[in-house]
């Protein structure tokens, strides 16, 4: 499966992606060749990897896991749009429907968002809606210092730091309610909504330190994001 | 190395096993929860038991209060761990606090003089304020109290007193205290399917008295707060139609840009923001980090867009229903 002329291609889709560019088959291209292969997975997270670092950002790389995410991402959108045409999965992109959601702008934007949801967990109580985030922790046993109390459960240790101190965000307009075709996927943290719940967290946190206390709890969660200029 | 897809559903399987283990009213799981088996429901165990959990309470808001300490700490959230310093010392009655994180940027704060309390009328936990008969009932209507046993953490022995909500609208909390001193030296956030959210621990802990230098921030870019009035209660034009019961307004406070309103249950603490921010954002959603969820929102009133933001260490369905529940006072 290695042979030429596909890995060619590959190589192209891959940095493509990596520049934005990407088409909806080439992202469904890479996103096939990742969970058949580790190795390509792999060579994606580098990508990013390098990417970040050109672009300055402190980003962890990347799990290989992302594309489970995006996947997720997109079968989940593909349902409300699907249900009217026959399903079709027509390999020649004709440009109509939710294609048009996966344009480049919207899959820049797809990825980074999935990637901020797929390192992190949810809290979420319902059952189910949580499951690209919980497959960080389930993958693994908790490690835990000491053992908790029965029925508690610690999250797992990850190596990531997407945005060390940033909030993450769950938009409330999820693609599964129906959108209309036109609304891209919600802007991820931009510097202004990140300052301004830097902001309320910390002021929230200081407040929180007057009243009922744990001790100095408060205000290490004060402190946390501290470093974002205010 | 990630475990393939097909994984995910045995997992939401196991997950919602768990669920339903802890959605259980607390009044059904509290059984398979006691220290010990064989104890059956005698009224005066239970007794024992809670002014057992009342005295310990009641050392550790006098330990908080009146203790100098140092020490280091791990703090940890969902997956991530931190690690900090902090210095509590008192001077002429006011508390002065230094946090200082050792592990990623370097952040610090100081905090002076936090005696005066935001007084809600009644709280176990303030920090200068004791245990009271009234406080006691109040809070209890909105957590259990049970004594969890004992645990060893930074070399010293504690007790571990977990604060279980009973409903769904706050978080619980399960706490360690220093068996000598009451200090606390371990606290855990912990939601509903009993997932721990946040855990601050220490790792070792100092109760000489503190140095005035190590009371000084070691950058000079620490922030630094003063405490001295924190607890205003302007008049606000805002009201919030609904929050969960217990919950009650702490402090109002305005901003430069709206108004914030604090509100505690005695030990959980949410704030509302409600500000004239720019349109850059109009985000409607959550964003959460760690234990702490901010619910966004937007409302219009007289063709002003106001940002509504609701802050805490509550679950994300808490916070959304308070936001939905912000109405200009009428």
């Amino acid at each position: 499966m290695s042979h030429g002329k596909h890995q060619d291609r590959l190589n192209e889709s891959l940095s493509a992606l990596m520049d934005g560019e990407a088409s909806e088959l080439e992202v469904q291209r890479v996103l096939k060749a990742s969970a058949a292969s580790p190795e390509v997975g792999e060579r994606w997270s580098r990508y990013q990897l390098a990417a970040s670092v050109m672009r300055r950002e402190e980003v962890a790389p990347v799990g290989v896991g992302l594309a489970e995410s995006i996947s997720a991402a997109i079968a989940q959108e593909e349902t409300p749009f699907q249900s009217g045409s026959a399903g079709a999965e027509a390999p020649a992109a004709n440009d109509h429907g939710w294609r048009r959601l996966l344009s480049r702008g919207a899959v820049a934007a797809t990825v980074a968002f999935a990637a901020i949801l797929g390192v992190q967990q949810i809290s979420s109580p319902q059952p189910g809606t949580d499951l690209v985030a919980d497959a960080d922790r389930a993958a693994q046993p908790s490690v835990q210092s000491a053992p908790e109390p029965s029925g508690f459960y610690v999250a797992a240790p990850t190596t990531r730091s997407v945005g060390l101190a940033s909030p993450r965000l769950v938009p409330e307009n999820q693609p599964s309610q129906g959108v209309t075709g036109q609304q891209p996927v919600q802007p991820v943290l931009t510097p202004e909504l990140m300052r301004h719940l830097n902001r309320v967290m910390i002021e929230h946190s200081e407040q929180a330190a007057h009243i009922g206390s744990q001790g100095m709890v408060p205000f290490a969660r004060a402190t946390y994001g501290d470093q974002v200029d205010m | 190395m990630r475990k393939p897809l097909q994984l995910h559903c045995g997992i939401a399987k196991a997950n919602s096993l768990l669920l339903a283990l802890f959605l259980l009213p607390s009044g059904v799981y509290a059984s398979d929860m006691a220290q010990d088996p064989a104890m059956q429901p005698d009224a005066a165990v239970a007794a024992e038991q809670q002014a057992s959990v009342e005295t310990w309470l009641s050392k550790l808001a006098q330990a908080v209060t009146t203790l100098e300490y140092s020490g280091l700490v791990t703090f940890e959230h969902t997956g991530m761990l931190e690690t900090l310093k902090v210095v509590h010392g008192v001077r002429d009655g006011q508390q002065i606090e230094r946090v200082r994180y050792l592990s990623g940027e370097p952040r610090e704060l100081v905090s002076h003089g936090s005696s005066k309390n935001c007084a809600r009328v009644s709280n176990p936990l303030a920090r200068a304020e004791l245990w009271s008969g009234a406080g006691r009932a109040d809070v209890q209507q909105a957590y259990q109290f049970v004594l969890r046993g004992e645990e060893r953490v930074a070399d010293r022995d504690t007790v571990m007193i977990e604060a279980r909500p009973r409903d769904l609208d706050r978080l619980g909390m399960v706490i360690n205290l220093d068996r000598e001193t009451g200090l606390p030296l371990k606290s855990m956030l912990v939601n509903s399917q009993g997932r721990v959210l946040e855990r601050y621990q220490f790792v070792k802990l100092d109760l000489s008295p503190v140095a005035d230098a190590d009371l000084q921030p070691s950058s000079p870019d620490a922030r630094r707060i003063d405490n001295n009035t924190p607890c205003t209660s302007a008049q606000s034009r805002w009201q919030v139609r609904w929050v969960p019961a217990g919950f009650k307004p702490v402090s109002v406070r305005t901003l430069s840009d709206g108004d914030m309103l604090v509100f505690s249950d005695g030990l959980s603490v949410f704030t509302v923001f409600i500000q004239r921010l720019g349109p850059g954002l109009d985000f409607k959603g959550r964003a959460i980090r760690g234990a702490t969820v901010a619910y966004m929102d937007r409302l219009e009133v007289d063709g002003i867009n106001y940002t509504v933001t609701v802050v805490g260490e509550i679950p994300d369905t808490t916070a959304r229903r308070v936001a939905d529940a912000v109405a200009v006072r009428s």
